[in-house]
């Protein structure tokens, strides 16, 4: 097809007054008169107010410089490597993810996946309410969705800060943080391992791709792996039509990916923590 | 029964992990809760 | 005293350099008020009047403005650290033993520095989850969310790259754990999904491009130090005014 030469000289302007424009937003903006008693001065009010705050942090920074200087450990070397080896406080709750998931999901795609997902937010967000003002009940989905996800982020931060301890293993505040932990308690096994001898299916390749040979077993992991995805999909669009009907189809597909996604981290670390279940999905080139 | 509370301590690190987030999710909804509550009341 | 500082200043306000520098009266009339907020820079990031209702602590908390306090303190004892360290394996540990030794305010400067750094990274976190709780990224603000996104990458970024700098055991093994990560990434770390299908291995893929080698060492602490005291910072501010440009041209949400 001969694509159409836009001009842009030519191109008219749309003004939408329903919509966010901002030529819709000026016009709007400078209609709306707001009188003087509504209204203070910045200079002196909120600018002094500014200042005050910003004297008050400096003090308490100085009081925390005071309270705890700068640490400075042994010149760094490359031959004695420090018990536990800990990344900075805010990167804990990652590392802390290493016990649980392999390290291109703790370190690489679950923080890609925790960025790209705030980016999207204000895209997948389309409830015009609590727009500027604090409100849980007029965006109970949103308030709680956000709140669970900030609760297992610094969750992991606590534990990875004051939980472990020697070899990374768990210490509570009463063990002595001393003494090593007794290795080798736990054996970890792989879900397609358990469902091969529980429910005795054979051993023989169903396919083979290269390097990857397909067992039953294996074939069932997958299965409830995207199943897992499928079913989290399907209840919302199933039972409560009206959330999908607000969201459209995109938007759907993107919150309940990304609201999935973040389900799955708890629930794969209570399937390594409780059940010994080392991974869900096994392959020649990732497991999960 | 005993070793579930022994080293290296499954279920009370459950528990902690399942209490931890649903106080924390409590706190911050809680918080936005009591803002929300506490704007309207000012207006 | 009180008369005589009044007087002082009725004429300092007069003089040729007061009003080459501030272009209006001192600011004691509502008038010139709001000509300090026109005509200073710093100050011209507000508005002239906001609403009553601004003045309430509890909508905002003071968060991100305190966020950018914290930046310009970075700024300030990292130009003070940076007169005194060399980032060269041999002298960098020396260097910031001698801040704390021999240098007067060394200890306190490296110390407000760790800690802006620290207090940073928090309220940078904590500022997102007001903007969050207050829905002030719905639109038509979506894309300063989105900024501010990425001022939360930089932020992390920056923060871990000045981990390294002072060349200790905890420097050296908290970047270590991270590059050890970044070696797992798919496709394009040795270790990670696909990477060695693609051809990934330690003089390639993308821990080489971080570290600038294979091991966390003089390369990696000159290519830490650049992006931290340089690269960094520049892009950090850029978005930073991106962010305030865009809080002015959006318009505030709540009662600002």
């Amino acid at each position: 097809m001969p694509q159409k030469s836009v001009n842009p000289g030519s191109m008219e302007i749309k003004i939408d007054k329903k919509s966010d424009d901002l030529l819709a937003r000026i016009k709007k903006t400078a209609l709306k008169k707001i009188g003087p008693e509504d209204t203070v001065l910045v200079w002196p009010n909120l600018v002094y107010l500014e200042l005050i705050a910003m004297m008050f942090a400096l003090a308490i920074l100085l009081f925390l410089c005071l309270y705890s200087p700068a640490p400075l450990e042994e010149l760094a070397s490359a031959d004695t490597t420090p018990n536990p080896t800990k990344a900075p406080w805010y990167f804990l709750g990652l590392q802390e993810l290493l016990v649980f998931f392999d390290p291109w999901l703790a370190g690489v795609v679950l923080p890609s996946l925790i960025m790209v997902g705030l980016i999207l937010i204000p895209y997948i967000d389309p409830n015009p309410k609590g727009k500027g003002y604090y409100t849980f009940s007029e965006r109970k989905f949103s308030v709680i969705g956000f709140s669970f996800g900030l609760a297992l982020w610094y969750i992991l931060i606590v534990v990875g800060v004051w939980f472990r301890g020697l070899d990374w293993s768990w210490y509570w505040p009463w063990d002595d943080p001393h003494m090593h932990q007794p290795a080798g308690a736990v054996k970890l096994v792989d879900l397609q391992v358990i469902l091969q001898s529980t429910l005795g299916l054979s051993e023989t390749p169903v396919a083979t791709l290269g390097r990857y040979v397909v067992s039953m077993a294996n074939l069932i992991t997958w299965g409830i792996f995207v199943g897992y995805y499928a079913i989290g999909f399907a209840i919302p669009f199933l039972i409560f039509r009206n959330f999908y009907n607000k969201l459209g189809f995109v938007r759907y597909n993107l919150t309940m990916f990304f609201f999935l996604s973040m389900l799955g981290v708890p629930m794969k670390i209570f399937l390594r923590l409780l059940a010994d279940i080392k991974y869900v999905l096994v392959t020649p080139w990732f497991n999960i | 029964m005993d070793d579930l509370w022994a080293y290296p301590y499954r279920l009370g690190i459950g528990i902690f992990m399942v209490v931890g987030t649903f106080l924390l999710t409590v706190l911050f909804i809680g918080f936005t809760a009591w803002l929300e509550r506490d704007f309207k009341k000012d207006k | 005293m009180w008369e005589l500082f009044q007087r002082i200043r009725s004429v300092v306000n007069k003089t040729q350099a007061f009003k080459s520098i501030f272009r209006h009266g001192f600011p004691n009339n509502d008038g010139n008020r709001a000509l300090v907020m026109f005509s200073n820079i710093i100050l011209h990031l507000h508005p002239v009047r906001v609403r009553r209702g601004a003045l309430k602590i509890k909508f905002t908390w003071c968060l991100g403005g305190l966020t950018f306090f914290f930046f310009i303190l970075l700024a300030i004892t990292g130009v003070f650290l940076m007169f005194y360290y060399v980032p060269d394996t041999n002298r960098a540990y020396g260097n910031i033993k001698d801040l704390g030794t021999v240098i007067f305010f060394g200890d306190l400067f490296r110390s407000l520095h760790r800690w802006s750094a620290h207090s940073m990274v928090l309220f940078v976190w904590l500022h997102m989850t007001r903007v969050f709780f207050t829905g002030s990224y719905k639109p038509p603000r979506e894309f300063n969310w989105v900024v501010g996104v990425i001022l939360l990458s930089t932020t992390l970024v920056l923060s871990w790259t000045g981990y390294l700098l002072p060349w200790d055991q905890l420097a050296l093994w908290a970047v270590t754990v991270g590059s050890k990560m970044a070696e797992a990434s798919p496709l394009i770390g040795k270790a990670g999904p696909f990477g060695a299908e693609l051809g990934m291995n330690a003089n390639n893929d993308i821990t080489f491009a971080l570290l600038g080698g294979t091991v966390v060492g003089q390369s990696a602490l000159l290519r830490f130090y650049v992006l931290h005291c340089l690269a960094l910072p520049l892009v950090t501010a850029l978005f930073i005014a991106i962010h305030f440009w865009r809080i002015r041209k959006d318009g505030f949400s709540g009662p600002l």
